[in-house]
C-alpha cells in the first residue's frame, strides 16, 4: 500500500517535470518567433517605404533590402530547378538501374553530402570553382550567383533526393511487379505509373529544398560577392538576406541599418513558415503513412 | 520516350559521384599535408597548450576545444527538453495543443540558421536595454542559440521513434497497472532508444557544423581556449571562415583547410556512428531504411 | 468416331527443357520439363511453397524483376511472330514478351486511377493505341468478362472502389485488352468467395479455345472442374498426370 502511494507521488512528480520542460521549451521557441515579429514592427510603422526600395547606400541613409529579396530569389529558384530535375534523375537511377551494388553506393554517398558543413562546400568551391570561373573563363571577380547556385544545388540535393525516395519507393514495391507484368518497360512504369500518382507528394519535397535553398547563410556569403545590385546575368555578384544580416552584424553598423536586418528577418521567417506549412499540406498523407 | 530517363539517370549519377570524388579528393589533398602537430598548437608546446598553460598562437587547437564545449553546452541544454517535448507529443498526436506544438516545431526546424543568431542578437539588444547592461556576444549566448536550434530535431526524432512503437506495448503496460510515467520511462523509451540516439546524433552533428548561429552570438578569430562562459571563443566553422576570406599568408591558408579536413573527419564520424544506430535498428526490426536527412524530420 | 479423334492434332506452343531455378542460394525448380499445348489449360498443382509461382514466372521473366535470380535450361514458346527462346530475349524485348504472355496475379494488383484508367493506360503505353482505338477495345474486353453492365456508369470512379470479384475481372480484362497469346493465372481465385470464383472459372471455361493457359490452383475441385492437363510439382520436380 505504502509503496502504491510513493509510486503514484513518482508518476505525478515526473508528470510535471515532464510538463514543465515541455511548457519551457515552448515558451522559449515562441519566444523566438515574437523577438523576430516585435523588432520588425518598428520597420512597419515608422518610415515604411525606406526598407522596401532596391537602394542600399547606408551613408547616404539609404537602407533598401530589395536587391536581397531578389538575390535569394533568384538563388533559390535556380538552384532548387535544377537540383529537382538533378535528383528525379538519380531517383529513377536507384530504382531502375539492375547494378544494385552502384545504387546502394549513391545511396550512402547522397546521405553523407548531407553530413557535409556548409563552410567545406563553400571552401572547396572558393578554390576550385572560383579559379575556373576567375582564369578559366575570364568571367570577372569569379564571384557571382553562379558560382553560389553551383554549390546550393549541391547542398540541397540530398534534401529532395531523399524525400524523392521516401516517396517513391513504396509506389514502386507496390506497383512495379503488376505494371512490368503487363508489359510495361521499367521506364515506363517510372514515368507513366509512378510519377503521376505523387505528383503531389513530390512538389511537397521540391518545396522543402526551396526553404533550404533560401535559408543557407554561408554558401551566398563566401561565394556569390555580397554587392547589392540586382544582376542583369548569371555572372553577376549578388547578395542574398542570409549574407545581408551576417554582414551587417559583424560590421556592426549601428541603429538605423538594424531596421533593415529586422526586415530581412520577418520577411526569412514568414517565406520560411509558409512554405513549410504548404509543403506539410503538400506532402499530408505522406507524412502521415511515412513516419521517419 | 520514357528510355530517356534512364539515359538522363545514369548521366546524373555519374555526374554526382565524380562531383563528389572531386570535391572530397580536394579537401583531402590540400588537407592532408597540413596535419601534423603544429597545425594544432603553432609554435607552442603541446602539452602545456592542452593544459591550457601557454596560449596557442597560429593553431586550431582552441577552435577545435571550443566547437567541442559549444557543442557540449549545446546538447546538454537541449537533450532533456527535447526528448521531454518527443514524448509528450508522442503520448497524443491527435490533440490540438500537441498539434500547434508540432508546427511549430516543425516550422522552427526549417527556418534559416541565421534567424537564429538574430534572436541571439536581438537578446542582446533586449538585456543591454534592461536589467543587464554589459550582455555581450558569448559562449553562454551561443549555446543556448545552438541549443533552440537543434532542440526541433531531438523532438522529432524522440517523437518519431515512439510514435513507431506498437501501440499494444503502451496498453499491456496500463493492462499491468502501470502509471504513465512507469510506461514510458520502463517500457517505451528503452524501446525507443536507438531513435533517440540517432536523434541526439544529428543534433550533435549540426550544431558541430553550424556556423551562422554561432558567428553573430560568439565566435571570434582569436579567442584562446573558451575562458568561461561569458567570454567569446573560437569555433572551427567560423576558423574556416575568417580564414578562407581573409588569409594573409599560406600558413593561414593551411590552417583553413586543415581545420576544414578536421571538421569533415568529425562530421563523419558522427555519421558512421548515425548509420551503424539506423542499421542496428533495422536488423533488428527488418524495417524500411529510415531517412538520415537532417531537415527531413516531423 | 475414329474422325474425330483424328481430328485433333494440337500443337506444342511451349516446351521447358531442363529448367532449373534459383534465388541466392535456394534451389526452387530442378530439371523441369513439359510441353504446353495449343488452346488447352495446363494445371500446375502441389503443396504451397513449391515453386509453382517461380515456374509461372518463369514463362515470362517475370522471375528478373527479383534480385539473384539464376535459371539454367531452355523456355521456347510458339507465338505469333516465330519462335521465342525466352530464356535468351534480352532485357528490351522482355516488354513485348509480357504483353503476348499476359498474367493474372492472386491479388488483384490494380494500378492507381480510376476504372478506365486501369484499361486505357497499358492501351496506349503498352500497346500503343490512340484513344479512339482504346476505348474500343475496353469495351470490348469488358463486355467480355461481364463486367461492362456493372461499371459502365461508374468508369471514372477509383478501380480500389470495386468489389474483389470486380477487382479481378477488371485485371483479367485488362490483361486480355493486350490481345496475348498465352495466359497465366496465378491462382486468379484464391482471394475471391465461392460465388465470384464461379464467375471466374466459368470465364476461363469460356475462353480455352482462344487461350492456352497455364494456371496454379491449390483447390482440387477447381482442378478437376477446369484443367485439360495437370501437371503436379513436388520436390522442385514437375510429375505430370
Amino acid at each position: 500500500m505504502q509503496s502504491h502511494k510513493l509510486t503514484l507521488k513518482q508518476n505525478s512528480w515526473m508528470q510535471a517535470l515532464l510538463m514543465t520542460l515541455v511548457v519551457t521549451s515552448g515558451l522559449l521557441l515562441f519566444a523566438v518567433f515574437c523577438f523576430l515579429i516585435w523588432f520588425s514592427l518598428p520597420v512597419f510603422f515608422t518610415e515604411t517605404t525606406s526598407v522596401f526600395s532596391l537602394k542600399w547606400q547606408p551613408e547616404q541613409g539609404h537602407f533598401g533590402i530589395l536587391a536581397m529579396v531578389f538575390g535569394t530569389l533568384s538563388l533559390a529558384f535556380i538552384s532548387t530547378s535544377v537540383a529537382f530535375i538533378i535528383a528525379l534523375g538519380l531517383n529513377s537511377f536507384c530504382l531502375l538501374s539492375r547494378r544494385r551494388w552502384l545504387v546502394a553506393l549513391l545511396r550512402s554517398l547522397l546521405r553523407f553530402m548531407a553530413a557535409i558543413p556548409t563552410v567545406v562546400y563553400g571552401l572547396a568551391a572558393l578554390f576550385l570553382l572560383l579559379p575556373l570561373l576567375r582564369n578559366g573563363l575570364q568571367l570577372g571577380s569569379g564571384y557571382s550567383l553562379f558560382a553560389a547556385v553551383c554549390m546550393l544545388i549541391l547542398l540541397i540535393l540530398p534534401v529532395i533526393c531523399v524525400m524523392l525516395d521516401n516517396i517513391t519507393t513504396p509506389l514502386w514495391q507496390q506497383y512495379a511487379l503488376g505494371a512490368q507484368a503487363l508489359g510495361f518497360s521499367p521506364e515506363q512504369t517510372y514515368m507513366q505509373v509512378i510519377l503521376p500518382h505523387c505528383r503531389v507528394n513530390i512538389g511537397g519535397a521540391a518545396l522543402l529544398g526551396f526553404n533550404r535553398a533560401i535559408g543557407d547563410t554561408m554558401l551566398p556569403l563566401m561565394l556569390a560577392g555580397n554587392a547589392t545590385q540586382l544582376p542583369s546575368g548569371v555572372f553577376d555578384a549578388i547578395r542574398s538576406l542570409t549574407a545581408h544580416i551576417a554582414l551587417v552584424i559583424a560590421t556592426d553598423q549601428g541603429g538605423e541599418a538594424y531596421n533593415s536586418l529586422f526586415a530581412s528577418g520577418i520577411l526569412l521567417l514568414m517565406c520560411s513558415a509558409c512554405i513549410c506549412l504548404l509543403s506539410r499540406y503538400l506532402m499530408g498523407r505522406h507524412r502521415l503513412e511515412q513516419p521517419e | 520516350m520514357s528510355r530517356l530517363i534512364g539515359y538522363w539517370g545514369r548521366l546524373c549519377a555519374l555526374f554526382i559521384i565524380s562531383i563528389m570524388l572531386i570535391l572530397i579528393g580536394f579537401i583531402l589533398f590540400k588537407g592532408l599535408p597540413t596535419l601534423e602537430l603544429s597545425l594544432f598548437f603553432g609554435d607552442t608546446a603541446p602539452l602545456a597548450a592542452m593544459m591550457g598553460l601557454q596560449p596557442v598562437w597560429e593553431g586550431i587547437w582552441p577552435a577545435c576545444v571550443g566547437t567541442l564545449t559549444v557543442v557540449l553546452c549545446a546538447v546538454s541544454l537541449a537533450s532533456v527538453p527535447g526528448i521531454a517535448s518527443g514524448i509528450w507529443l508522442a503520448s497524443a498526436p491527435d490533440k490540438p495543443a500537441q498539434k500547434v506544438f508540432g508546427l511549430a516545431v516543425d516550422i522552427l526546424a526549417g527556418i534559416p540558421s541565421i534567424l537564429m543568431g538574430l534572436f541571439g542578437f536581438s537578446l542582446i539588444l533586449l538585456l543591454r536595454g534592461s536589467f543587464f547592461p554589459q550582455a555581450n556576444a558569448s559562449l553562454l549566448l551561443a549555446s543556448f542559440c545552438l541549443a533552440l536550434l537543434i532542440l526541433p530535431y531531438i523532438a522529432c526524432a524522440t517523437q518519431n521513434a515512439l510514435s513507431s512503437l506498437p501501440k499494444q506495448l503502451s496498453v499491456t503496460g496500463a493492462a499491468l497497472g502501470m502509471t504513465q510515467w512507469q510506461v514510458t520511462y520502463r517500457l517505451l523509451l528503452p524501446q525507443a532508444k536507438s531513435g533517440i540516439m540517432s536523434g541526439l546524433m544529428l543534433a550533435i552533428g549540426r550544431a558541430a557544423e553550424d556556423t551562422a548561429v554561432i558567428m553573430l552570438t560568439g565566435a571570434v578569430a582569436n579567442a584562446g581556449l573558451p575562458g568561461g562562459l561569458l567570454q567569446r571563443f573560437e569555433a572551427l566553422p567560423f576558423t574556416i571562415f575568417y580564414y578562407s576570406a581573409q588569409y594573409q599568408s599560406q600558413q593561414e591558408l593551411n590552417m583553413a583547410f586543415g581545420a576544414a579536413l578536421v571538421l569533415l573527419i568529425l562530421t563523419s564520424i558522427i555519421f558512421a556512428l548515425l548509420a551503424a544506430i539506423v542499421r542496428g535498428r533495422n536488423r533488428s526490426k527488418f524495417g524500411p531504411v529510415k531517412s538520415l536527412i537532417k531537415e527531413r524530420i516531423c | 468416331m475414329l474422325e474425330l479423334l483424328g481430328q485433333g492434332k494440337v500443337e506444342v506452343v511451349g516446351h521447358l527443357k531442363n529448367v532449373s531455378i534459383q534465388f541466392a542460394d535456394t534451389k526452387i525448380l530442378r530439371d523441369v520439363n513439359l510441353q504446353l499445348l495449343k488452346g488447352q489449360l495446363h494445371m500446375l498443382t502441389g503443396p504451397s511453397g513449391c515453386g509453382k509461382t517461380t515456374l509461372l514466372r518463369a514463362l515470362n521473366r517475370l522471375n528478373d524483376c527479383f534480385d539473384k535470380h539464376e535459371m539454367s535450361g531452355s523456355i521456347s514458346l510458339k507465338l505469333s511472330e516465330g519462335d521465342v527462346d525466352v530464356h535468351l530475349l534480352a532485357h528490351k524485348h522482355l516488354p513485348l514478351l509480357r504483353r503476348k504472355v499476359g498474367m493474372v496475379f492472386q491479388i488483384p494488383n490494380l494500378l492507381p486511377g480510376s476504372i478506365i484508367d486501369n484499361l486505357l493506360l497499358p492501351l496506349k503505353v503498352v500497346a500503343g493505341l490512340d484513344l479512339a482505338h482504346a476505348m474500343a477495345r475496353c469495351e470490348n474486353v469488358l463486355i467480355q468478362v461481364k463486367l461492362w453492365d456493372e461499371v459502365k456508369d461508374r468508369l471514372n470512379h477509383d478501380a480500389s472502389s470495386l468489389s474483389g470479384g470486380q477487382q479481378q475481372r477488371l485485371c483479367l480484362a485488362r490483361t486480355l485488352a493486350l490481345e496475348p497469346e498465352i495466359l497465366l493465372l496465378d491462382e486468379p481465385t484464391a482471394s475471391l468467395d465461392p460465388e465470384n470464383t464461379e464467375v471466374i472459372e466459368e470465364l476461363l471455361e469460356s475462353l480455352k479455345q482462344q487461350y492456352t493457359m497455364v494456371m496454379v490452383s491449390h483447390c482440387p475441385a477447381q482442378t478437376a472442374r477446369l484443367a485439360d492437363k495437370v501437371f503436379r510439382l513436388d520436390g522442385q520436380q514437375v510429375i505430370s498426370d
